[in-house]
């Protein structure tokens, strides 16, 4: 028979795709993994904000105090590899000033708008697109 | 942290940049999706699966009846964290089980038609105008080119490292503006952002501030329009001849013609016929009554541009002989 146990392990249910706790970010992709067998294949995985990648794996979840919310599946490597080696390593602080105008000169390179005030806002609704899920 | 989030409105004309501006934003947005030959299912679980910032050309994708219905479910429904919309699920049984699909995700939507009003007031709304300059408006974007792909490399440990500071100013952040209730939550994740920004780009926040300003009246401006217009096409369908009308009548039908128009009460409608001159009016046992002629009808549907035709109306020429006559009594 099944027993009810309310006091069992308690987890922080995140989203797979982005997600944001009160103390961590995550966001999920789809990363090279080596399996038990030694070989590699790909795994889906959280990245948190300190670097750290967890495979989601039942048991790693858990461990980590985590559960899913919804299923995970992969949607392309929005992300690079190489960009998350980077950010593992050693996350370097990047500019905010000047990534904000990367991404407004973008703007500026293939749209005309007639007022400039258009151009940041598209910026800053561009980081909404990222950030609505904070 | 945002509780809700609006969407971006890009209207135009034919050829002004629309679609363009929808494919740079699935460039560098968060897992970004263009609705064009998705599935409604598969729509529902990509929302929900990888919090997708949906894309919506609504020129070519809501052609369609009830592909249009579903889209509208999901922009209704899905600007507001925790919105779920129910969705019928075969189980293993064969049974059908009532399953929820969050739909709160990121939206843009380009369209050449103007939004409803329900659509319209969760929107910021973006017009845009045919390109002069030929060297911005020619340049193609090669959706392939690894700038894109840079770009975002930057943008992830961005976010994940600036992320509690963007959420404590937005649980922080007062309203210095004279912007309200709908339109200050509407607006605050963007002014949340520009005064995070506004640390290291000097007057952000101010610029930010004064554009919602100007969107919002811009938005007012053009819904009182509509109304009025709606409203004469009203009275273009009811109005057959000079004689008073039930407010309750012009109210119910006017309601009828708005895509949602359950918010429309004789009180309002009173205001909008008053605001375009139809001032005489009388009380009866039934309530208000409007005196409307034929004639007054056509004069403003000529001024806002209203076919007479489109309605299949056959209003008929009346004298100011007949007009006194009918006032008089």
């Amino acid at each position: 028979m099944t027993e009810p146990n309310l006091d069992g392990i308690s987890t922080q249910r995140i989203h797979p795709a982005l997600d944001f706790t009160s103390d961590n970010a995550y966001v999920g992709q789809l990363l090279p993994c080596k399996n038990e067998y030694g070989g590699w294949a790909k795994q889906f995985c959280l990245i948190r904000d300190d670097g750290e990648i967890i495979p989601c794996i039942e048991e790693v979840l858990e461990k980590n105090g985590l559960s899913l919310s919804s299923p995970s599946f992969a949607f392309g490597n929005e992300w690079s590899i190489d960009g998350i080696k980077k950010f593992i390593k050693k996350p370097k602080a990047v500019d905010p000033a000047q990534l904000f105008n990367k991404i407004k000169i973008l703007f500026k390179t293939y749209m005309e708008l007639e007022d400039d005030k258009l151009y940041d806002f598209l910026t800053l609704e561009h980081w909404n697109l990222f950030l609505s899920f904070v | 942290m945002f509780n809700s989030y609006p969407y971006v409105y890009v209207g135009g004309v034919k050829d002004s940049g629309k679609t363009k501006l929808l494919t740079l934003c699935s460039r560098i947005a968060f897992n970004a999706i263009s609705s064009g030959n998705i599935s409604p299912a598969v729509l529902y679980r990509l929302v929900q699966g990888i919090r997708c910032s949906l894309l919506i050309d609504e020129t070519e994708q809501l052609s369609n009846r009830y592909r249009a219905g579903i889209f509208r479910n999901l922009l209704l429904n899905g600007y507001k964290k925790g919105q779920e919309v129910y969705r019928n699920r075969k189980t293993a049984e064969g049974d059908w089980e009532p399953k929820p699909f969050e739909v709160y995700s990121p939206k843009m939507l380009a369209s050449i038609e103007r939004l409803g009003d329900v659509l319209g007031s969760r929107c910021i709304p973006i017009m845009m105008k045919k390109g002069l300059n030929k060297e911005i408006t020619n340049k193609e974007i090669d959706i392939s080119h690894p700038i894109w792909l840079q770009t975002r490399d930057l943008i992830y440990p961005f976010l994940m490292k600036n992320w509690r500071d963007i959420r404590k100013i937005y649980s922080e952040l007062k309203n210095d503006t004279e912007l309200m209730n709908r339109n200050w939550e509407l607006w605050k994740p963007i002014l949340t952002l520009g005064k995070f920004f506004d640390q290291d780009i000097d007057g952000l926040y101010d610029k930010m501030k004064s554009l919602a300003v100007e969107k919002t009246k811009e938005t007012q401006r053009e819904n009182s329009l509509s109304h009025e217009i709606v409203l004469v096409e009203t009275l273009l369908s009811m109005v057959k001849e000079d004689k008073y009308y039930k407010l309750s009548e012009i109210r119910e039908e006017m309601a009828n013609r708005l895509e949602y128009g359950d918010w429309v009460n004789e009180r309002s409608v009173g205001k909008i016929l008053r605001r375009l001159g139809f001032t005489q009016k009388r009380r009866v046992a039934t309530g208000y009554e409007y005196f409307l002629k034929v004639s007054e009808v056509k004069e403003w549907c000529k001024r806002l541009e209203i076919s007479v035709d489109s309605e299949g109306s056959e209003l008929s020429e009346h004298t100011e002989e007949e007009d006194n006559q009918n006032t008089s009594g």
